[in-house]
């Protein structure tokens, strides 16, 4: 198996409590971290790929993404949105999070199980991008999503039914299953049938859907932004709680005794503040998401004082809205400390997706998927924007060609 | 806007087979303005390009084309979605190399889902790199006419009335050329049925169980297509639906492994034009070579090849338009080869350019108006050769550059490849 030594950089390991960057050199066998070596240290047969002056870290994971919701201009008619128009989205947003240093994508839900095609492309090797990890279609209630959002859906009524659709979408070959359990605050476009946040699934369905789908022992994932909606999910035994915007008491303690993790999604939120109205949402939608932003920030800040563990996902429907922001965002906005944010960016979402061992993590046996920057993110979470390179599995998936040793 | 001069060694600009010297063109807007000597075209303003030592073509148009036909999808369930995206991905590899080889406008003969509709807009809209493109959607068939893995790239009608009425939705849908697929061979026992074939005195596959549209369900195809300026592709084999079809007043006719004298008597009269495509034929024998076949089906394949070669020489010579495209539904193919093939059955290296080029054009109706000869008015697609390919075929080989609309083409970065990020500008 091909061989590769990082020569000439400091390697930062989020795996432990406190943040580990030392200069190392990192061997590499095939798709996996072999070894750690002393800085320079000979080895026999192997390439050798100089990151002199550069900090390597593992390679990001969005644990809330769209593939085939970036970039999406809303002024076309959903009817417009051909399959082919479809995939042209879906590569591209693919490549911008590669390209910015993102290894692993979980899928947060796509019409017609589209990701779990995708996912298949990728492992026939004709698609590049981060490796999807995918839900397929969202599990919701009759007439949950809105009119015009209902194609990413699968809807039920009654615990046999939300039974009946988890098993069909185990079988379709999902990762994981996604519920849709509130309604949604954000996005575009038509009618709201009832206040932010009503709860949609009742408990009974949600509990139907994860017995499903812990006898696949697949995760569950809960799009919930009320407190209703989160103590149902997590009383039913939902795996990890999107959003979750609004949370009281009662939710803080639940999520903290379950340990469930929550996926905050700040990005998206401060992505419709700030470009919303560019993008063509209209002003509401932009106060709204400003609005929304703080009673998320407040709920984050008292479940990460609880214990919570927080994953980091975007929601993105745009390109510009990528995980360093959300990482950022965690750091800028919600008061984690740098490590704080790659730690929740790489080892929870690791957690969250039950690869922990395998990605998240640069130690001997773990997937090589690295991030290389040419400055170090402790010192200021925005220097994961200075991406010099991304390897995953081993391979360089992105590189600038124009960086120099030393640089 | 401003325009763009470009000077070259020589000019075959499609017209009448012949090749000037020291030609220039005059290009504004993706368009052609003029034609004249060195020297004569440029003002003021101007981008002056010289290619002083390059052959200057049309572009070459592939009329048998099927972009997204699944490869990497799985074929025995062609349905599931798998198969949908997969093709896509297909499509877009598949639309890229076909440009960079020449191709700067193909009709896409057949596709599942109507895919390739999709692809021709992303490609019109200057998303996905690849030559304009004429697609046909779904083809048509007749009741019962449907095989295995193709159910889903066909619709299936009875009578003249259905077929019109079909007609008139599938337009609706995009379809800028309908494809008929005019006749199948329903025999169950297909090996068999090629050994009986094989003990005719020709080979030829006209004894058999064949379903076939009628002429007149054809008639109805036809004259709804021609109103809006759209042309009607005839997939047949035997002789005898070609002869139907061609009464049926298609425009093309597609493969045309058997002929006889009444064909090419009704392709002269018609005015229609035969694409052989030589290449996916050519193309299954150096597979079979591999020893993959069956004994039969290579014989079949073999005695088959010879009809074909003698076909194109014999309706070639009796002034049949012959127009170049490849069927591309083998991996590994390409679309030089199909020029090379019909100098191989005997046309002069300009005539097979003109297949190639003005002849294709000449055979799709409004879409190939503005397209197949370098004159003005029409579009700036064209191909830069390091030698004469009217004088020696295997030039097409050294092809240096394309152009579409006016613009050299890109280089398509590797899909698949490393991705080259910018540097960051603080």
């Amino acid at each position: 198996m091909p061989r590769t030594v990082l020569r000439g950089a400091h390697v930062l390991d989020t795996l432990g409590d406190a943040p580990d960057l030392r200069p190392r050199d990192l061997l590499l066998e095939g798709d996996r971290v072999e070894a750690w070596l002393e800085p320079g240290e000979a080895v026999a047969d192997a390439e050798v790929l100089d990151v002199a002056g550069a900090v390597v870290m593992p390679g990001l994971i969005d644990a809330h993404f769209h593939p085939f919701l970036v970039d999406v201009d809303p002024s076309i008619p959903r009817e417009r949105h051909t399959l082919a128009f479809e995939f042209d989205h879906a590569r591209r947003a693919l490549d911008a999070w590669l390209a910015s240093g993102v290894t692993t994508v979980r899928s947060a839900g796509a019409h017609q199980n589209l990701d779990v095609e995708l996912r298949g492309l990728q492992r026939s090797g004709v698609l590049r991008g981060p490796r999807i990890v995918a839900s397929g279609y969202l599990v919701a209630m009759t007439s949950g999503l809105r009119a015009g959002n209902e194609a990413i859906s699968v809807e039920a009524t009654g615990p046999d039914d939300a039974r009946r659709v988890a098993r069909l979408q185990i079988k379709a070959g999902v990762d994981q299953v996604k519920l849709y359990t509130s309604s949604s605050v954000g996005g575009g476009g038509g009618r709201m049938m009832g206040p932010p946040g009503w709860p949609q699934l009742d408990e009974d369905e949600i509990r139907a859907v994860v017995e499903e789908a812990d006898h696949a022992n697949v995760p569950t994932l809960a799009h919930a932004t009320s407190e209703i909606a989160v103590m149902q999910c997590l009383r039913a035994g939902v795996h990890c709680i999107e959003h979750a915007t609004r949370l009281d008491d009662d939710c803080v303690a639940l999520l903290a005794e379950r340990d469930v993790p929550i996926v905050p999604t700040l990005a998206i939120g401060w992505s419709l503040a700030t470009f919303g109205v560019e993008r063509g949402f209209g002003e509401h939608i932009a106060r709204t998401a400003a609005a929304k932003q703080a009673i998320g920030i407040a709920s984050l800040q008292k479940a990460k004082a609880a214990g919570v563990r927080i994953a980091a996902g975007t929601d993105a429907d745009n390109s510009r809205c990528l995980l360093r922001e959300e990482c950022r965002l965690l750091v800028e906005d919600a008061g984690f400390s740098p490590f704080e944010a790659l730690h929740a960016a790489t080892v929870v979402n690791a957690q969250v997706l039950r690869r922990e061992g395998e990605i998240g993590g640069l130690r001997p046996g773990y997937l090589a998927d690295l991030l290389v920057l040419d400055a170090d993110p402790l010192s200021d979470i925005r220097h994961l924007a200075d991406v010099r390179g991304v390897l995953q599995g081993g391979q360089v998936r992105a590189w600038r060609k124009e960086a120099s040793a030393g640089a | 806007m401003s325009a763009t001069v470009l000077r070259v060694a020589r000019l075959f600009d499609g017209v009448d087979g012949s090749t000037r010297e020291r030609a220039e063109l005059r290009i504004e807007d993706g368009r052609l303005r003029a034609i004249g000597d060195h020297g004569t075209l440029l003002r003021e303003g101007d981008t002056l390009v010289e290619r002083l030592d390059l052959s200057c073509t049309p572009g070459f148009l592939d009329i048998h084309t099927h972009f997204c036909y699944p490869v990497y999808g799985d074929f025995q369930r062609p349905t599931s979605t798998p198969a949908r995206l997969g093709m896509l991905a297909q499509g877009f590899a598949q639309a890229a190399s076909w440009l960079h080889q020449g191709v700067t406008a193909a009709r896409d003969v057949g596709t599942s889902f109507d895919l390739d509709i999709e692809l021709a807009e992303l490609i019109a809209a200057g998303s996905v790199p690849g030559p304009r493109l004429a697609p046909a959607g779904r083809m048509l068939t007749m009741t019962g006419g449907k095989r295995n893995a193709f159910d889903h790239m066909k619709d299936e009608v009875s009578g003249a009335v259905a077929a019109r009425r079909w007609t008139r939705e599938h337009l609706k849908r995009g379809a800028v050329v309908i494809k008929l697929y005019c006749t199948t061979l329903l025999e169950e026992d297909v090996a068999g049925y090629l050994r009986r074939a094989l003990a005719t005195p020709d080979g030829a596959p006209d004894p058999g169980r064949w379903a076939s549209l009628s002429v007149e369900e054809i008639r109805a195809v036809t004259h709804e297509a021609h109103k809006l300026g759209r042309t009607v592709a005839a997939h047949t084999a035997p002789a005898f639906g070609v002869n139907l079809a061609l009464r049926g007043g298609v425009d093309t006719v597609e493969h045309g492994s058997d002929l006889d004298t009444e064909s090419i008597a009704l392709f002269l009269e018609t005015g229609a034009t035969l694409v052989p495509t030589l290449s996916v034929s050519h193309h299954q024998i150096a597979q079979e070579d591999g020893g993959r076949a069956d004994p039969v089906f290579r014989e079949f394949s073999l005695r088959r090849w010879d009809r074909i070669r003698s076909n194109v020489r014999r309706a070639h010579e009796a002034g049949v338009r012959i127009a170049t495209g490849t069927d591309p539904v083998i991996p590994g193919m390409e679309y030089r080869s199909e020029l090379e093939l019909l100098v191989e059955c005997g046309l002069s290296p300009s005539a097979a350019l003109l297949a190639a080029t003005r002849d294709a054009a000449a055979s799709v109706g409004l879409f190939g108006e503005a397209l197949g000869t370098l004159e003005p008015g029409k579009h700036a697609d064209l191909l830069l050769f390091g030698d004469d390919p009217s004088e020696r075929i295997g030039a097409i080989r050294d092809l240096r550059e394309v152009w579409q609309a006016g613009r050299p083409v890109p280089p398509t970065p590797d899909p698949t490849g490393v991705i080259a990020l910018e540097a960051r500008h603080a």
